[in-house]
């Protein structure tokens, strides 16, 4: 419980007893959490605090969930988004994880067990996601490619030829991601890709 | 098995009864006075071009069936001999017998065949009114070519027989059949037929008046001959449909017919014959035009109907949908609600075991908002194992709660072990819903039966009920068994429709069953 203490959890939902319900199951649960009636108020409060985990509504007023979703990924790469419905629907469903990359896609009435394994999980993603994000922040763009080529298997020759540079240059690339990110080993790197993704 | 070895048994009592004997009597005095009427405008060696007698025999064959044969033929050569001696003060010869009951062997053979290749053979010429057609046609040729070869045969072994034109025989017993088989035949399908004879004042009046107007011109203008009649009775075909074309054949030919008999010379007469089978033909197309449009109507109104009634399940479903929604928002805030608030009084039981009652009651409510939802979705168009006797015991509790009846007016009779089909569950239960829904439908006061059997073949559901005599509009569109037929054949199964002796009616649907599904 004390590693949610720090979580903060917004919940969007034009049912406003809904929102506070979720709120308050959330907040005995050890997260913060705060409830809004419109993604336009969240984004607004994203802007002066960011949130781990939005749980959201699909079916909204001018604003949808998905709409909201690309906001929120615009803004902050690493925010764990779970979406909720009334309506729920197979394209609805397949879209909300793979285009608008929700974590979970809850079917109202709400699973209480579900929500709170989904946002358990969305917390920790978010977090170790925005750590990476901080680790790989300072790489150069080159530096980045070297990672990447480097997290997906290739060896150092390979990452030379594949980039057109000589191995000496990639192991010294490869020195510099290390220092940068904190990391000693290609299974660190591979960790700390996978993290970012 | 048993049933299959007693049927000819049971055809040969029923042909032995009481009823049988006065059927058969009604067609010897039936046969004998359209034999004997004929013979009124017959020419010297031949009947007529109209000979209504093959009209009421192919009638009464084709609605009682070709096992009448042989006692059609007994009762025409006793009506043709009794006539024969009492008329003629003759006897029948062993030559004459077999004139006699060739048309009535013939016809039989002829109708059984088609009885037979309409029942084993699938094709379209089997779908009614085809068989009939052809059996209309193909009776009076095979009866002209079969008494043609005999009269060829018996002419080289006997000098003095006449030889008849096969064609005349041909074309009268053709124009019999045409002018009264079918009256005949649509009359013995219920008794209702003699109520939809009748016309209204204004259109009997209108009726009438033309059929003078055309008999009244063809006798004041001989030159027409009977071209005015034949647009008159191609008016009333066109105005009342096949029916009122009937009539006018009937009153035309009476006429035309006992008018011709008054004619001297034999070309004239058979002329008016000839004119009066163009004028029943034309007739006959107009009703029969009146009726398909009539018929096109009714369809169409019919699809109308449904496709208001698909209009409105749609706006239902959605308004179903919008409540599911309204109702699963605050439904998630009492669930959430309700167990905080068990979990929080646990030091008060009274509160703690009320707000644990409001959550299970709660949760109960999700799940079936839940299903409810997952109705529509794909996962139920999954085939799957299902229970016959739960879902007969479903279907049971939804038709009386639709009709708000009592328990026992449905009994389901369902065996010790369950019997288990693939199928999609709400299909099938729309299928036997259906069938029972019209069960209860035509038997309004008295109680149906469903029951469950299997063996090794498969599932047996027969739902059976009383015959009503009178039967209440249910509001229905008749579409119901349609729906249920084809429901059951996509299941691989069937639906038969048996009307029995004992007053029941009883349809009976046949599935392929599985094994027990292991849970």
């Amino acid at each position: 419980m004390s590693k949610n203490l720090s979580a903060l959890v917004h919940v969007v939902d034009d049912d406003e007893d809904l929102g506070e319900a979720v709120v308050r199951l959330l907040i005995r649960h050890g997260y913060q959490a705060e409830s809004f009636v419109a993604p336009e108020m969240m984004l607004d409060a994203c802007a002066r605090q960011e949130c781990q985990c939005v749980v959201t509504d699909i079916m909204m007023g001018e604003m949808d969930g998905f709409a909201l979703a690309d906001a929120l990924r615009a803004r902050n790469p690493a925010v764990a988004i779970i979406f909720m419905t009334a309506w729920p629907t197979t394209a609805n469903a397949v879209d909300a994880v793979r285009r608008y990359g929700g974590l979970d896609y809850l079917e109202k009435p709400i699973d209480e067990a579900r929500l709170l394994a989904a946002i358990a999980e969305g917390v920790a993603w978010s977090r170790r996601r925005g750590a990476a994000l901080i680790r790989m922040d300072r790489l150069t763009a080159r530096e980045r490619q070297v990672l990447n080529l480097l997290a997906a298997g290739m060896s150092n020759k390979r990452v030379a030829a594949s980039l057109e540079l000589s191995t000496k240059t990639v192991e010294d690339h490869r020195a510099a991601v290390m220092a940068k990110t904190g990391t000693s080993s290609i299974a660190d790197l591979i960790a700390l890709v996978r993290d970012a993704q | 098995m048993n049933t299959r070895t007693s049927l000819p048994k049971r055809s040969l009592s029923r042909l032995l009864s009481w009823p049988s004997v006065g059927l058969w009597l009604a067609y010897l005095v039936a046969f004998s006075i359209s034999h004997e009427i004929a013979r009124i405008w017959g020419g010297a060696y031949f009947f007529s071009l109209w000979y209504p007698a093959a009209g009421i025999r192919f009638a009464f064959l084709w609605r009682y069936g070709a096992r009448w044969t042989f006692l059609i033929a007994a009762a025409e050569l006793l009506a043709q001999s009794l006539l024969w001696t009492v008329i003629e003060h003759q006897v029948v010869s062993p030559r004459m017998a077999v004139d006699i009951i060739l048309p009535s062997l013939t016809s039989g053979g002829v109708i059984a065949a088609i009885r037979y290749e309409s029942r084993r053979n699938p094709s379209e010429l089997a779908i009614a009114p085809l068989p009939l057609g052809l059996a209309a046609i193909l009776t009076p040729t095979f009866t002209a070519l079969v008494r043609g070869g005999w009269e060829w045969v018996s002419s080289h072994y006997d000098a003095s027989a006449t030889f008849l034109p096969t064609s005349i025989f041909l074309l009268g017993d053709m124009l019999g059949i045409l002018i009264v088989a079918p009256f005949l035949l649509w009359l013995s399908e219920g008794k209702g037929r003699w109520g939809e004879l009748r016309l209204s004042w204004p259109d009997l009046r209108q009726a009438a008046l033309v059929f003078a107007l055309g008999w009244s011109l063809a006798l004041l203008l001989p030159d027409l001959r009977l071209m005015p009649i034949m647009l008159s009775m191609t008016w009333l075909g066109l105005r009342y449909g096949s029916k009122g074309a009937w009539i006018a054949i009937i009153l035309s030919s009476g006429v035309t017919l006992f008018w011709s008999a008054k004619v001297p010379d034999i070309p004239t007469q058979i002329g008016l014959h000839i004119g009066l089978a163009v004028a029943a033909v034309s007739a006959y197309l107009a009703g029969s035009y009146t009726d398909a449009q009539q018929a096109a109507r009714e369809i169409i109104a019919r699809r109308d109907r449904l496709l208001f009634q698909a209009e409105r399940l749609k706006t239902l479903r959605a308004m179903s949908v919008a409540v599911i929604h309204e109702i699963s928002q605050p439904l998630s805030t009492l669930a959430i609600e309700s167990r905080h608030l068990a979990a929080i009084s646990r030091n008060d039981t009274e509160i703690a075991g009320s707000a644990a009652l409001i959550a299970r009651k709660v949760e109960t409510l999700s799940t079936t908002i839940r299903r409810l939802r997952r109705f529509g979705g794909r996962a139920v168009d999954e085939p799957s194992p299902l229970s016959l006797g739960l879902l007969l015991s479903e279907v049971v509790k939804l038709a009386i709660g639709e009709t708000g009846q009592k328990l026992d007016r449905a009994q389901l009779i369902v065996p010790a072990t369950d019997v288990f089909v693939v199928g999609q569950e709400i299909e099938l239960t729309q299928a036997f819903l259906n069938l029972v829904r019209n069960a209860m439908s035509a038997s309004p006061t008295r109680p149906i039966t469903i029951l469950l059997s299997s063996n090794a073949q498969g599932a047996s559901i027969m739902i059976a009920n009383p015959h009503a005599n009178v039967v209440s509009d249910s509001g229905g569109f008749g579409v119901g068994s349609l729906i249920a037929r084809a429901i059951i054949m996509a299941h691989g199964g069937t639906l038969i429709r048996k009307d029995g002796r004992d007053g029941l009616i009883r349809h009976e649907v046949c599935l392929p069953i599985i094994e027990t599904p292991h849970e």
